[in-house]
């Protein structure tokens, strides 16, 4: 329980109207896990019979009529070579993939594709919350807590040479020193800044800032910044000429927030596009010039060349193509049933996620590495030099990448990928023919995965 | 000691999203301060200090009884205490060093008896011992026989003896001085390096599913078609539930940890010229290490807690993965702890075997857990399946539910 929380159901009683609305049930929004349906029987309630006749009943009727789990038209999406992306701008097909399974990100969001509600929000037609804003007054607040800790050790301090006054030996000299020194080091920008934000907090300040020209140009612009700070951006035209005039009816506010078109598009990264396509059939890869569609063969060579900058061709594809080792990787992951998404900001290549992100933290963070475990990668000198320079990693290069995981919180993983020599790994291929033509499938399962969990141990910490 | 909690200190420092600069407009006015051409330019001041100096008396009083302090400790003269004086007899033939009459609780847990209650010591124990102050070090030989040997002396003569190197000896000087009991491993014999594969024990295999279970699948739940390996691997059509679909995505072989790997296609390639020889060097435990609260016994020593292998930074990289799973193999069999059925985070950071590597870096040693994870054997589908979707991190362990938190990305 956050703070926040426990403030707001502390305030529930008296101050019912002004409370925020309620977040939105995730447990229900997220409660599939991919975005293919499953339809699972209705449960069995033995103290209630008629559950039995619902249960045979629902049999019956999808023994008839059987649903099916995807969709009749499938999820569009084009392939954008520049970002190395697959964008997807149907906004059915952008809630669906992120609802269920977490596919993506919003080009203009953190996560979440939430452009349009923060868009509406500024433009004061809804009242929802989105993460972005949480974040940004979780930390308005956590500042707010710094200056008053900071204020209050500074009196303390205060009050201390106060007392002290007396008892300084060389009396008035030693104390000027230490003032000035005091002074010097707390008369910065930072302060000045901090006591132009007491200003507005209405806080009496210590004392009078010290008036040089610097401060005040500052303290000025800390007044500026601080003004600013409730819209982030200059109100709009709409709002002024709304509040002049009487206040907007419900359908003008509707109709205004339907004008607003939708500039977000969800971005989804190679493998997550690939596992869409290959594995669960539920997307179409176009191509963005002429829109054709892309099959499963040609997405997989052209997500392999494009792994490298500047793509490569298609002759110079190796079984260690970084595509081919992260998505082994990724495959893995969600057919165990993990939430799994980039995880370039903790400086590992995926997240874990139990459930998703709206739940709960990411527990693991796992950097995929090659192993050149098939005899071929030491065949001959020239393989064993190349080899040993792909598979060789620090102990700096380990040391940094746990460290951000230990100071986030998360576990790290070292998932290791057993790369098949280049042989079983043919560079091009086409859909299946004849007999003789490998498919997707038998690629990757030639990749074998063994995960590792590193972490810190500390002698004094485990004695007893 | 440098790192006492270490972990704890950065976790009491603020959330490292407050730092988070990327998300937020950056205002860059405050570095005109740097620029304008004054006498004294400042630095600009992010954040409050600990430890700054304000100029109170009492600040002042603080700073000046530490630094007392810590010259009294570092000036009181070391002496034997005659009481507990130990004198240990070097013989440079075979680098033992021999105790005549052993006393003293260091000793417990330390060296070797014979039948005459002599105690012979391992080059490290005598080393810890006289670094410690706790043994007097003589010479043994047909000349100078009985010279005492300095601190460098005992140095220069043990250090590089039976395969003692510098790393080894910081490893085992900073346990036992933690307090820790420590013994030699495997890493000391290398001839014996084959003998120490381990196999997994059997499993016990889950409980056959009840009767009434059996019939309801039997009716409910039909045989799934294999799936299409050109894709796509589910196929548009009816399932009763996504542990179905789950079945069919399975499609890479990952490692199984209560299987053994295939060693013999390593031994026969290491003979090739292949990984773990020439190429890679093989890790074994340098030492066990039991904690100091264990009923240690020399003659009948229990299984230890850790098992160390000791790595020198500067000239090993990251071991790859031929280097780790020889290791591990190496290493008794030891799975999630029974019970642990459910807790997915728990019995996967536990692992089924696991070692500590100690990476020592020109004398600082840094320790890292290496557990095999066995991701594969925890499918959280059927979990998620069985949590029936609306109930909020119920099988997390940690109940979150929906609150987010501080101090952690997400």
């Amino acid at each position: 329980m956050t703070s926040r929380e426990a403030a707001e159901s502390l305030s529930q009683p008296s101050e019912a109207p002004s409370r925020p609305p309620p977040r939105p049930n995730y447990g229900k929004i997220h409660a599939k896990p991919l975005p293919v349906t499953a339809y699972p029987l209705p449960p069995l309630i033995p103290h209630n019979p008629l559950s039995i006749l619902h249960i045979a009943f629902t049999y019956l009727y999808r023994l008839l009529a059987p649903p099916s789990s995807h969709p009749k038209i499938l999820y569009q999406a084009y392939f954008s070579a520049e970002t190395r992306s697959v964008h997807v701008t149907d906004e059915t097909a952008v809630r669906a993939l992120w609802e269920r399974g977490f596919f993506g990100k919003g080009s203009l969001s953190r996560s979440e594709p939430s452009w349009l509600n923060r868009e509406k929000k500024r433009r004061g037609l809804v009242a929802n919350e989105t993460s972005e804003e949480y974040t940004a007054q979780r930390r308005a607040e956590r500042r707010r807590f710094k200056q008053e800790r900071a204020r209050k050790e500074r009196e303390a301090i205060e009050e201390k040479l106060k007392e002290e006054r007396p008892i300084h030996e060389n009396g008035h000299l030693a104390e000027q020193t230490a003032r000035s020194r005091y002074e010097g080091l707390n008369g910065g920008l930072v302060d000045s800044l901090a006591e132009s934000m007491e200003c507005l907090f209405e806080q009496q300040p210590l004392s009078p800032p010290a008036p040089s020209l610097i401060t005040f140009s500052l303290s000025d612009a800390a007044n500026d910044t601080d003004a600013g700070k409730e819209g982030h951006v200059p109100p709009l035209p709409t709002e002024s000429a709304a509040s002049d005039n009487s206040k907007p009816t419900e359908q003008e506010i509707e109709a205004e927030a339907a004008a607003i078109e939708n500039q977000e598009h969800l971005q989804l990264n190679p493998s997550e596009a690939f596992f869409l396509t290959y594995a669960l059939g539920i997307l179409q890869i176009r191509d963005r010039a002429t829109s054709a569609l892309l099959p499963s063969e040609t997405l997989f060579s052209l997500f392999r060349r494009h792994s490298y900058f500047p793509p490569c061709e298609s002759q110079d594809l190796q079984p260690d193509d970084p595509f081919l080792l992260q998505y082994v990787a990724y495959h893995h992951f969600r057919s165990l049933g993990w939430v799994i998404r980039p995880g370039i900001k903790f400086a590992v290549d995926w997240l874990l996620y139990l459930r998703g992100p709206v739940f709960s933290h990411a527990e693991f963070a796992v950097m995929v590495l090659p192993a050149y475990t098939h005899p071929h990668w030491r065949s001959t000198h020239e393989l064993q030099a190349s080899t040993k320079k792909k598979e060789t990693k620090s102990w700096w290069w380990l040391h940094c990448v746990n460290r951000v995981q230990s100071q986030v919180r998360k576990s790290l993983v070292i998932c290791y990928v057993e790369v098949p020599p280049p042989w079983a790994v043919p560079a091009v291929i086409e859909r299946k023919a004849s007999v003789e033509d490998i498919e997707i499938g038998q690629i990757l399962q030639k990749y074998k995965v063994r995960e590792l969990t590193l972490k810190r141990w500390t002698p004094n910490r485990e004695r007893d | 000691m440098a790192d006492v909690d270490e972990d704890a200190a950065i976790r009491a420092t603020p959330d490292p999203t407050d730092t988070d600069l990327s998300d937020e407009t950056q205002d860059f006015r405050f570095l005109s301060t740097l620029s304008l051409a004054t006498d004294h330019p400042t630095l600009p001041r992010r954040g409050e200090k600990d430890f700054e100096h304000h100029g109170t008396l009492s600040q002042n009083e603080t700073l000046a009884a530490s630094r007392d302090a810590m010259h009294n400790a570092l000036s009181v003269p070391r002496t034997h205490n005659p009481k507990n004086l130990i004198i240990g007899l070097y013989d440079p033939s075979d680098d033992s060093t021999i105790i005549e009459q052993p006393k003293g609780p260091n000793l417990r847990t330390m060296g070797k008896g014979d039948s005459q209650g002599r105690l012979s010591l391992l080059p490290e124990e005598a080393l810890y011992l006289v670094e410690r102050g706790s043994l007097d070090l003589r010479w043994r030989g047909e000349e100078l026989e009985g010279i005492p040997l300095s601190l460098q002396a005992a140095y220069a003569y043990l250090l590089g003896k039976q395969g003692l190197t510098l790393e080894r000896y910081t490893v085992y000087a900073g346990l036992k001085r933690s307090g820790y009991v420590v013994q030699r491993g495997p890493a000391w014999y290398p001839e014996d390096y084959d003998k120490d594969f381990i196999p997994p024990r059997e499993l016990e295999r889950p409980k056959p599913l009840g009767l009434f279970a059996q019939f309801y699948n039997s009716i409910f739940d039909k045989p799934l078609p294999e799936a299409p390996l050109s894709g796509p691997l589910v196929t548009p059509g009816f399932y009763r539930n996504y542990n179905s679909i789950y079945r069919l995505l399975t499609l890479i072989p990952a490692h199984d940890p209560c299987a053994p790997t295939d060693r013999e296609s390593l031994r026969s390639s290491a003979s090739m010229g292949h990984p773990t020889s020439p190429t890679h060097l093989r890790i074994r435990p340098a030492f066990y290490v039991w904690k100091p609260t264990s009923d240690f016994k020399k003659s009948a020593p229990p299984p230890p807690n850790f098992r160390i292998a000791v790595i020198n930074a500067r000239e090993e990289s990251f071991p790859v993965l031929e280097q780790l799973d020889d290791l591990l193999q190496s290493v008794p069999y030891d799975p999630p702890p029974p019970g642990s059925e459910g807790q997915t985070y728990r019995r996967v950071k536990h692992g089924w075997r696991n070692v500590l590597l100690a990476v020592v870096d020109q004398g600082v040693v840094s320790y890292m857990r290496v557990a095999d994870a066995g991701f594969g054997q925890e499918k959280v589908y059927e979990k998620r399946g069985r949590g029936g979707g609306g109930k909020r991190g119920g099988f997390s362990g940690r109940g979150r539910g929906g609150g987010r938190g501080r101090g952690r990305g997400r």
